[in-house]
């Protein structure tokens, strides 16, 4: 073997090694520091009691209510298939608003619902001006309404 | 065309040569980027969700892309380096280095200040976006120390081009963090095409402007590196002469 | 820029004075090698004109 196609294969395999390596640490991370929970496991009872987790999900329209003169706020979290009602108790960022995905980090109580410490606003990565974003909700309105007539003209045709 | 990236490679050539694409590069970006970030803040509209927040990321994604770039860079021609044995090529990653590590020190703070109206922190722990890019720029410092803390270059050079090689497993992490966990930093923006154009255009001139200017400023370190490690040659001190004049 | 304008102007700020700082320290490293390879030189050069002197 050439001196070269010696510190090629040193090379590679100590990157192989650090790959796996590597691989391994971000298992280990993945199961302890981001722990994060769907909601839907929550409602199937598989909430992780007396340790921190975070849950994320959209903030259910008309849910939120605020205890007058105070910071607590108590909203109810969906995932679009079940939902949580979460507590929490502190300054809510801009974004946060009914219908906006949020991270919530926090613990279950024992009345199963989630208290939580911190509450941070996800926005996604669309970007557009408010005027299309107005457009694109009216257009998606107008289809929803279409199909909703065709249906009920289809239930008519058929009896 | 070989021929001309031989004459490149040699030290004396690409001393001399580089001042030009320097000067072009550095020019260019500067203007593409006064372009770009005056139709970003001014010209482009508020966004739909985040109002005016959102134009930060004229600022924010182009450190970001480039603190990316810098580290494939200076792991690629370390690599390069150790394989081929090529000096040129340990000049490259060298000068990579403090370039890298500040436009990582930018997106970080950019980021912060961006997250603290949107998200509701300056700071999130438990992001593995934000943690990937803080690692990267600890692996940035840690290799610049390391080439301070060797004196004999040639050792300098293949220690902190194994670094630079160990630490490349965490550009993948960077990127695709955003999909392989669910937390508060959003997906890819410019790849995915998910912008409406007047507001993608700044962005893009951005990006391209910041991208060249660090070329200019990537070319000129190499310059300074090769200075330093011909200074024993002939064209060196001719060279040196030229500019400080005779003693 | 309205209720953003300090966010986005204090990004906007560190972000240009970041690639300034990079810049400037890129030139005054060139100058300082230049200046440093300058001084050997002329050091060299006086040791060879002192050894010339004392061989004449």
């Amino acid at each position: 073997m050439k001196p070269r196609q010696q510190r090629m294969l040193a090379v590679g395999l100590a990157a192989a090694g650090i790959v796996i390596a590597v691989a391994l640490t971000l298992r280990a991370f993945e199961e302890n520091m981001m722990f994060y929970v769907e909601i839907s496991e929550i409602a199937a009872g598989n909430a992780p009691q007396d340790r921190d987790f975070r849950v994320g999900g959209l903030v259910v329209d008309g849910s939120v209510r605020r205890v007058p003169g105070e910071l607590q706020v108590m909203f109810t979290l969906s995932d679009l298939d079940s939902e949580l009602d979460v507590s929490y108790d502190g300054i809510l960022p801009d974004l946060f608003r009914e219908g906006q995905g949020i991270i919530a980090h926090g613990r279950m109580n024992s009345a199963g619902a989630f208290v939580a410490d911190e509450v941070l606003a996800k926005h996604d990565e669309n970007y557009m001006p408010p005027e299309v974003a107005d457009t694109l909700a009216k257009h998606a309105a107008a289809k929803k309404a279409a199909m909703q007539q065709e249906k009920d003209s289809e239930a008519k045709d058929g009896q | 065309m070989w021929k001309f990236f031989h004459k490149l490679a040699s030290p004396p050539h690409f001393y001399r040569l580089a001042p030009r694409f320097v000067l072009g590069f550095g020019v260019v970006g500067c203007v593409l980027i006064g372009w770009g970030t005056y139709a970003g803040l001014f010209l482009a509209p508020p966004d739909y969700q985040q109002k005016d927040a959102f134009r930060i990321i004229y600022v924010h994604v182009p450190a970001a892309y480039l603190s990316m770039m810098a580290y494939s860079i200076m792991a690629i021609s370390a690599g390069i380096g150790l394989i081929w044995r090529m000096k040129l090529a340990h000049s490259v990653a060298a000068a990579a280095a403090p370039l890298g590590a500040w436009f990582t020190f930018s997106a970080l703070v950019t980021g912060a200040i961006w997250g603290r109206p949107m998200w509701g922190t300056w700071w999130e722990w438990g992001d593995p976006r934000v943690m990937s890019e803080l690692l990267m720029l600890f692996l940035y410092i840690g290799y610049i120390a390391l080439r301070v803390a060797i004196d004999e270059i040639g050792k300098a050079d293949k220690a902190s081009a194994v670094l630079a090689l160990v630490g490349a497993v965490n550009i993948p992490i960077i990127h695709y963090s955003v999909e392989w966990w669910t937390s508060v930093h959003q997906g890819q923006t410019v790849v995915g095409g998910k912008m409406a154009p007047e507001m993608l255009q700044p962005l893009l001139l951005n990006i391209l402007g910041f991208t060249l200017l660090f070329g200019a400023m990537l070319l000129y370190r190499v310059r300074t590196e090769v200075l330093h490690r011909e200074r024993r040659s002939r064209w060196v001190k001719a060279e040196v002469l030229q500019t400080v004049g005779a003693p | 820029m309205g209720e953003y304008g300090g966010y986005i102007w204090s990004s906007v700020s560190i972000a240009f004075a970041v690639v300034l700082i990079a810049a400037v320290q890129s030139v005054l490293r060139h100058r300082a090698m230049m200046a440093d390879i300058g001084r050997r030189l002329s050091a060299l050069q006086q040791e060879n004109d002192s050894t010339k002197e004392r061989e004449s």
